[in-house]
Parts: C-alpha cells; structure tokens; sequence
C-alpha cells in the first residue's frame, strides 16, 4: 500500500478538489483520512492505494491551489499511525504488535491510526 | 463600502477596463456599482460568449480578461467557455453572482453549485461568504490567474456578501499571495545541454507555452544556435515568425508533412512548452521512440505526463530557454550541418503552391489570399474543424500577426467572441474570424454585440453547407454513412448580418475574393464575408486518429514524397 501525505488549506471544496484529481486518472483512493492539524487553518489528508499509477501523483496533486505540500510514503504495513509529539509529527508503520508498541512509548501523544487499507 | 462597491474597485485595482457579461438577479448589485464605475461594460447575448470574449481578450493582451455572469444558468453557460481557456492555459478571472448564504442549498431561484460545477475546469475558485474577505480573493484571483501557468479563475460572489459591509482596515491590507511564484526545477540543465551538444540531428519543438511567455526570438536564437530546425503545435503557432527559414511550420494531425516528417526522424526533441497534445504526437505509444527529449514546461505535473524519458526542466519557457542559451554559448557552435542541409532539401519538398482555382471556390485559395492580403499585425481566429484546420496548415503567422483558436477542448463557436474580445484588446488591429457555417452557427448572436458597441470584426465563413470536419470523417472512416452533418444553405448569412445591422457579401468565384477581404479592412461596421466552398474538398494530409506519423495519409494535392528522396547523412539514434 502506498500513502501520500498532505498538508493542505482548510478551505471549502478541498477534499473535492484532491478526489477529483484521482477520478480523472482512474484512480482508486481505498482509505482517506482527514482532519484538522497543528498549524492554523490548515488541514492534514492521508491517502492510501494499491494502484500502481499512486506515487506518481504527487505532482498533480501539488497543483490544486490548495495543497501547501505533499509527501510520498513508500508503505507495507498493515497499520499506519501519524503521532503528534513534542518534536513535531511521527509517522509509524509496520505490523499492528510492533506499532502499538511503538505508540505506548510516545507516552499519549495525540494520534491518528489506520489499519488494513494502509 | 458595501461588497460589490468592493469588487468594481478590486478589477480597477487591477487594471481593468473592459469586462464582458450579462446581468442577472443574483449579480444586480454588482451592476449597479458597474453602472457608474467607469468600467466598460459589454453586454454580451450568451453568457458562454462573454468567457470566449474575455478569452480572447487575455490571448492577445496576456493578462487576464474579465468575464461576469449571473447565478444558476449565467453560471453553467459560462461554463464551456471557462473550459476552453482552461485547456488553453489562458487567464480569466470569471465571476458569477449566487443566491444569498442564508437560503444556499435550499434549491433557491436560480440557484446552482458554481462553485463545484467550475472546480475541474479553474486552477482555484473561492465562494466567498464573508464580506471581509472580498478584498483578499479578488487580488488573489488575479494573482492565481496570471502566475505560474495561466488559467481561468472563478470567484462565486452571493447576492447578500455584495450588499454587505467590507471593513476598511480589509481593503486597506496589503496581500501576500499565498503560492509566491512558480516552482522551477532546473536540476537537469546539464543533461539538457549535454544531450543538446550530442544532438546530430536536433528538433525543437514549440507549444503555447511559447506563445504565452513571448519566448518567440529567444527560441529562433536558440534554433540558430544549435543549427535546429523549429516546428510549432497548434497552439505554438504564430510563437515564432513563421516566415524564418528555420521554421518549418505545424506538426500534428493536419500539419506539414516536413515538420511532422522531421519531428518524427530526428535524434533529439527540445519539447518547449508543450504538452504533448495526442493532436501533436499522433500514436504516443510511437512518439519519441527514437528520440532523446528535453521537455520543458511551466507546469511539473506535466513533465513524464504524456511522454515518458524525458529530461524534465520545470519553469516558463522564456527562462528556461536563456538558461539554454547561457549554457550552451561557450561551446563550440555548429554552422550548416548535414542535418541542416538535408532538412533545407526536405522542406522545399513540402513547399506546395497552393493558389488554387476551382470552382466552387476551394479553401486553400480562401488561406492564400489571406495570406497576401491581411496585414503584418493582423489577427486571425478561428473556429473548429476543417476551417481551423486549413488556417493551421496554410496560413503564415509573420511579423506581429497572431492565430488565436481553441486547440485543447476545441469549441466550435469559439472564433467569433474570442475575435470580439481580441479586437476590444487590439482596436487598431484587423481581426477577422475565419469561420465554417456550423461553427457560426453556435455563436452568431454576437453579431449585435459587436455592432452596438462598434467592434468591428471581420468574418469570413467557409460555407459548405455542412460539418465539414465531421463529414469528412463520415466519409474517410465511417464508409460514407453521412448521419446528421448535412446543414444546406440555410441560413443565408448574408441576411443574417443585415439583419445585425452589418455588412455582408456573397462570394462565388476566386476573381470576388481579394476585393471582398479588403471591403472588409475598411468595413465601418462588422463584416461578414460569406464563401460558398467546396464541399468535397478534404483537409489533407492527414495523421488519422491513434495512428503514428508512418500512417499519414498525403491525398491527391499533397506534393510530399515521403521524406526519403532527400539522403540521410544522419543515421538514427537507437
């Protein structure tokens, strides 16, 4: 599975914009996850697919205006976590047991988690 | 200041003096702020002409036009004209009217979601819901519009925000741009120039990005340079003059057979601009195969798009092209190669004397007069099909001319306002749209738009009496099953333009023609020219659609013989 990361403006229309990005080049998004971040007005998005056309869609989804950023992430695992701590934010992959385990350490920093579709 | 006062002040702020729309309900403030404002307003009679006028405007001026539109219907009928500048990277900043916040997604009168409808077809759109915030989105807009690669715009502006109140201190604050100019990526300049400097046989290759970053004499200094040969897309002519020997004209599916043959059979591609149109490339699966590319464009996301392995350099053709300039001056140049020569051989192949007499009047004739007749500065639009088409293949854009036509989603009835828009940009200029019967057809009403606000265009429509383009598909590809492209010789133009108010003549014989085109050089109204055409005349040569450029087929007027008369001293890079 294979995620990008965005960071994006937290403005109306701008999950419709980076969906339709994914319709015209046919593309299945399996998981998305959403939701406001640490810098004001703005917005973190997780996509997540198996198509193998995904990573090359970084630079089309840089072009919709609202998209401050955009990160590609070369995924295996089963469970995907992005923690929040005080040096800034975490990603953390890889089986459920060992992410978990991973997680307790960080000592409840908030966090967002994915299973299965990641 | 209440919202609307707002926005007229914002477009002046901008630099605007014409904008181009219709009035509707949800819009009555900003009218009534335009009523005295000193803008000029043009009323159109369709609302999808008003983009196309704006447009134009924006191809000629390169800068943003301005086009206005009421909620619900205003808005959906601008939409195919938004579309149209999209695909062509043009700038406009279009503005609809929405019904008031308070009953929006109730089903109000009038009421439609611009604002998703416009999304694929805008680089940004805003609905603005606060008053505040009106200030800010209108700068931004034009901003958006006119950095980077140029694009629509589209600002959803409801009926109560325009009545509202905008703070002071809002108007008064400085904007910061959220996106500070383009991206550029040279980091592959070395490979560029290095695969520049092996080229035996180079080719450059120019799209509208070109046109739009006035990159025109730096890419011929570059073509002399390097001793490469220049050939243009449909939306790259006119960048470079067409009347410099190292131009060879346009490649694509009604191209020239010598630029479409040497794109096809030269080592290296230097992709400026240009993004690879299925148009341009033919098969894409057979394009570039043979050929080391160096693409250059404004836009990341379109580098690798269409043609894979290429050397990408991401920012405006002007730059990039100096950069190339810079990095290649110290080397050694190259004078009169055998490539050079082979190619000068090759394009005198391809120089046919298209003066035809025919009777009806055949539309290579119509080209060559205007070819003679128009003068250096003037500018022809076109419609869509086989009369775009045969302006493409045979017209020459030299001197200050421009060829203005809807190349991406190509719209038929784009030739029209977008002739409009470009002479309410160039007043000093000749303009005339070169039209088919069927494309006219799709806007004519802008004749009285043209004719009460003085804007006098000329149009000279190609009459066969039917859909040429598709007939002419019908009948190479579809057996001769001619279904639904007949349009007979209603209506008589003629009578059409009288009834505007407007000059008109008929043409029937080659002798009228030259004296026609200049009655309309010095028309005082608009002018339309109406020439009964050949119905049978096909546009050809032809690359057949998803074929590769080995699949050409030439017909009977085509003087090409096939490329190979002329020896190879270049072997092809595998």
């Amino acid at each position: 599975m294979q995620v990008l990361s965005l960071l994006v403006h937290d403005d109306w229309g701008v999950m419709q914009r980076i969906t339709a990005v994914f319709t015209r080049k046919r593309i299945s998004i399996d998981t998305i996850l959403a939701g406001p971040c640490e810098k004001e007005g703005c917005a973190r998005v997780l996509l997540a697919s198996a198509d193998p056309k995904f990573p090359k869609m970084v630079e089309h989804v840089r072009r919709v205006h609202d998209v401050i950023d955009v990160e590609y992430i070369e995924n295996n695992a089963e469970e995907f976590v992005l923690v929040r701590s005080a040096l800034g934010r975490k990603p953390l992959s890889g089986k459920p047991d060992e992410v978990d385990l991973e997680l307790a350490k960080e000592d409840g920093a908030a966090y967002v988690r994915a299973y299965g579709a990641m | 200041m209440r919202g609307a006062k707002v926005a007229v002040e914002m477009l002046k702020e901008q630099g605007v003096q014409t904008v181009f729309g219709h009035p509707g309900g949800a819009v009555l403030p900003l009218y009534d702020e335009i009523y005295s404002s000193g803008l000029r307003h043009i009323l159109v009679r369709h609302e999808q002409n008003a983009a196309h006028m704006a447009d134009g405007f924006a191809r000629v001026l390169k800068r943003p036009g301005v086009c206005i539109a009421t909620s619900g219907p205003g808005a959906t009928n601008l939409i195919t004209g938004i579309a149209t500048a999209y695909m062509d990277s043009s700038p406009i900043v279009a503005i609809t009217g929405q019904v008031a916040t308070a009953v929006m997604g109730n089903d109000a009168f009038q009421e439609v979601d611009a604002f998703g409808l416009m999304m694929p077809v805008v680089k940004h759109n805003w609905r603005i819901e606060e008053a505040a915030e009106v200030p800010r989105v209108f700068r931004e807009a034009f901003h958006v519009a006119s950095h980077g690669r140029y694009a629509p715009v589209h600002i959803d502006l409801p009926v109560d925000v325009q009545n509202a109140e905008v703070p002071d201190e809002f108007i008064a604050a400085p904007h910061t741009p959220r996106r500070r100019g383009p991206k550029k990526d040279l980091s592959r300049l070395l490979d560029a120039i290095k695969f520049i400097e092996e080229a035996e046989a180079p080719v450059i290759m120019v799209g509208g990005g070109a046109r739009w970053s006035n990159a025109g004499s730096d890419i011929l200094r570059l073509a002399e340079m390097i001793q490469a040969p220049v050939v243009t897309t449909l939306m790259g002519k006119g960048s470079v003059a067409e009347d410099h020997p190292l131009v060879l004209g346009p490649v694509g599916m009604h191209g020239k057979m010598v630029a479409t043959y040497v794109l096809n059979n030269c080592d290296t591609i230097i992709a400026l601009g240009t993004r690879f149109s299925d148009r341009s490339t033919g098969k894409l699966s057979e394009f570039g195969k043979q050929q080391r590319i160096v693409h250059v464009d404004i836009d990341s996301s379109e580098v690798g798009k269409n043609v894979g392995h290429v050397v990408g350099l991401v920012g405006d053709v002007y730059t990039v092209t100096h950069a190339l300039i810079a990095g290649l001056e110290r080397r050694t140049r190259k004078t009169n190669t055998a490539w050079m020569e082979r190619v000068r051989g090759l394009k005198k192949e391809c120089a046919c004397d298209f003066n035809y007499s025919g009777q009806p009047i055949l539309p290579q004739k119509i080209v060559w007069e205007l070819n003679r007749l128009l003068p250096d500065d003037a500018i022809l639009t076109t419609e869509v099909g086989r009369n775009q088409m045969w302006a493409e293949h045979f017209y020459e854009v030299r001197g200050q001319r421009l060829y203005l036509t809807s190349g991406g989603l190509g719209t038929m009835g784009f030739g029209f306002p977008a002739a409009i828009g470009a002479k309410v940009a160039a007043p000093d200029r000749f303009v005339m749209d070169l039209a088919g019967d069927g494309s006219l057809q799709m806007t004519m009403k802008e004749f009285a738009t043209a004719r009460e606000n003085d804007i006098n265009v000329a149009v000279l429509v190609m009459n066969d009496g039917a859909l040429g383009m598709v007939l002419q598909w019908q009948r190479m590809f579809y057996g001769k099953r001619y279904s639904a492209v007949h349009l007979g010789k209603i209506p008589d133009f003629v009578k059409i333009a009288d009834a505007y108010g407007c000059e008109a003549v008929h043409v029937d014989r080659n002798s009228e023609l030259p004296d026609a085109i200049l009655q309309a050089q010095n028309a005082e109204t608009p002018f339309l020219i109406d020439v009964t055409i050949d119905q049978d005349e096909d546009m050809l040569p032809i690359m057949p659609p998803g074929k590769s450029a080995k699949e050409v087929i030439l017909g009977p007027r085509c003087i090409w013989k096939g490329g190979e008369t002329v020896a190879s001293p270049v072997p092809a890079r595998p």
